[in-house]
């Protein structure tokens, strides 16, 4: 598959499609889009990979990753275009099928909306991508969005992938890789929901102003949490 | 209702007189900028001897880190691991410097500074001492003539002037050095100004540069001509220095081959 960009058009036939499929769960995916002359350009220089069932974000991360270096070139991280494209490429994946039928969310998730600063980060594709590439020396810091499904923003990488100090801090996902993840699933743990992510977040701001996160290593820095974490770090 | 802030933490806030950023953007737009990072921390010793000096480079998502030793022992990167590289605009780089440490409880922050914005090339101390001038130099690419109030540097208008050249850091950092000696030279050998005259454009280079920046003693009596010119190498050599000439070429020069920027 050669990748490509949407330009306006394509973007707005898109759209126009998540829109039909909210009123119409069974709307069949317009797979003509992607090759439209009219809606399309070929990216410059070409990427071409083949896709493949992700189980996790990660794995899409590498796919897309790994074709860009093939292609001597980098996948173009700010082209709403490109990544809306994709989003339609993967739509099985990131939209997927349930007893035949689709239930989208809102667009900001299969549209990148670089303009609004509330839903820039809510991308399906394009968040965990940008978070790959920033920890691309060890992404596994990150595995707790990354070791994520496609098709789910989560309320946790909603928390981290807002706040930048966050995000691209090293110390701080290395250290909610250590309290959310299960190290002998690589999935996040089964009481990771609701009020922790969004309390860790808000923690993880002050505690910066007093702590360098970055080189303290992670059962370290969790033990300056308070007891509410205490589930967390067993 | 106001809310006042206390630091329980005793952690000192680092205030631009104890760490200031001086960055230096890509000559004619290639490569990447690097930057300087002029630490005085003395405030914190010999308590925090001890403690990691970190300079962080950030913008949005990208951020770069950087060791510059401890407190004690403060250790400047050569300016060619000083790269701005991750970032796409070395003008929206923001820096924060961090005192860790790592010795009572490792980790915590004995003092920080943050959302410190560079200062350009520009707003280096000599410019202001300094004054360029596009010029026809038949053939040279600069030179320097003297009016009540100082140098003044021409450039060859022809070679891409003021603008150009004169920005070039390079061109800087070969020319810099030779303009102090000419000038130094041309007030205390040449005109044989009195060492304290405060009338003469030399007694802002010595108050406002020479004397703070670079630490020197106040030149020799006019008589002891010898001493001047000692005084005047040490004096080029201490601005040398102080602004790591040589390092300004070497931040670009062709590295070993498998050595990593």
């Amino acid at each position: 598959m050669l990748f490509r960009r949407f330009n306006d058009k394509g973007v707005q036939a898109f759209a126009a499609y998540l829109d039909a499929l909210r009123a119409d769960p069974k709307a069949p995916v317009p797979t003509d889009l992607l090759t439209n002359p009219r809606l399309t350009h070929p990216l410059d220089p070409p990427i071409d990979a083949e896709p493949q069932p992700f189980n996790t974000r990660m794995d899409f991360c590498r796919w897309l990753h790994d074709a860009a270096e093939a292609a001597g070139t980098e996948a173009p991280r700010r082209d709403a275009g490109f990544w809306a494209w994709l989003t339609l490429a993967l739509f099985d994946q990131v939209c997927p099928e349930n007893g035949g039928k689709r239930k989208p969310g809102e667009l900001a998730r299969y549209v990148p909306m670089y303009d609004d600063w509330k839903r820039r980060y809510r991308h399906l594709l394009a968040t965990p991508y940008n978070i790959f590439l920033i920890h691309e020396d060890d992404p596994v810091r990150a595995a707790f969005i990354l070791n994520t499904p496609l098709n789910v923003l989560g309320e946790i990488t909603e928390q981290f992938a807002s706040r930048q100090e966050l995000i691209s801090c090293p110390g701080t996902m290395a250290l909610a890789t250590h309290l959310f993840v299960d190290p002998s699933t690589n999935r996040l743990k089964a009481k990771v929901s609701g009020n922790a992510p969004r309390r860790l977040g808000k923690l993880l701001n002050q505690y910066q102003r007093t702590w360098d996160i970055t080189i303290m290593e992670p059962p370290v820095a969790a033990a300056i949490l308070p007891r509410e974490f205490d589930r967390f770090r067993k | 209702m106001t809310v006042k802030r206390i630091n329980f933490t005793n952690r000192k806030r680092l205030t631009r007189e104890h760490a200031n950023i001086v960055i230096h953007p890509p000559i004619n737009g290639q490569g990447c900028a690097t930057f300087d990072a002029q630490l005085d921390l003395n405030h914190l010793r010999p308590q925090a001897d001890t403690a990691r000096v970190f300079v962080e480079a950030y913008h949005q998502t990208t951020r770069m880190r950087f060791d510059f030793g401890t407190v004690g022992a403060i250790t400047h990167p050569a300016r060619a691991e000083c790269r701005l590289h991750e970032f796409h605009d070395w003008k929206d780089v923001l820096f924060r410097v961090k005192i860790t440490d790592v010795q009572d409880h490792p980790g915590q922050l004995l003092g920080w500074g943050n959302q410190i914005r560079p200062k350009g090339p520009d707003d280096m101390d000599e410019p202001d001492l300094v004054r360029f001038k596009d010029a026809d130099l038949y053939g040279l690419l600069w030179d320097i003539e003297y009016d009540d109030h100082g140098p003044v540097v021409l450039i060859e208008l022809n070679a891409g002037g003021v603008q150009h050249v004169g920005r070039d850091d390079r061109f800087r950092a070969a020319v810099f050095p030779e303009v102090l000696r000419r000038t130094l030279v041309k007030a205390l050998v040449e005109d044989e100004i009195a060492h304290d005259d405060v009338d003469h454009w030399f007694a802002l280079w010595f108050e406002g540069f020479l004397k703070p920046k670079l630490g020197l003693p106040a030149p020799p009596p006019a008589e002891d001509i010898t001493r001047r010119r000692d005084w005047i190498d040490n004096a080029v050599k201490a601005f040398a220095r102080h602004f790591r000439i040589a390092e300004f070429w070497s931040a670009d020069a062709p590295r070993p081959a498998g050595e990593e920027a």
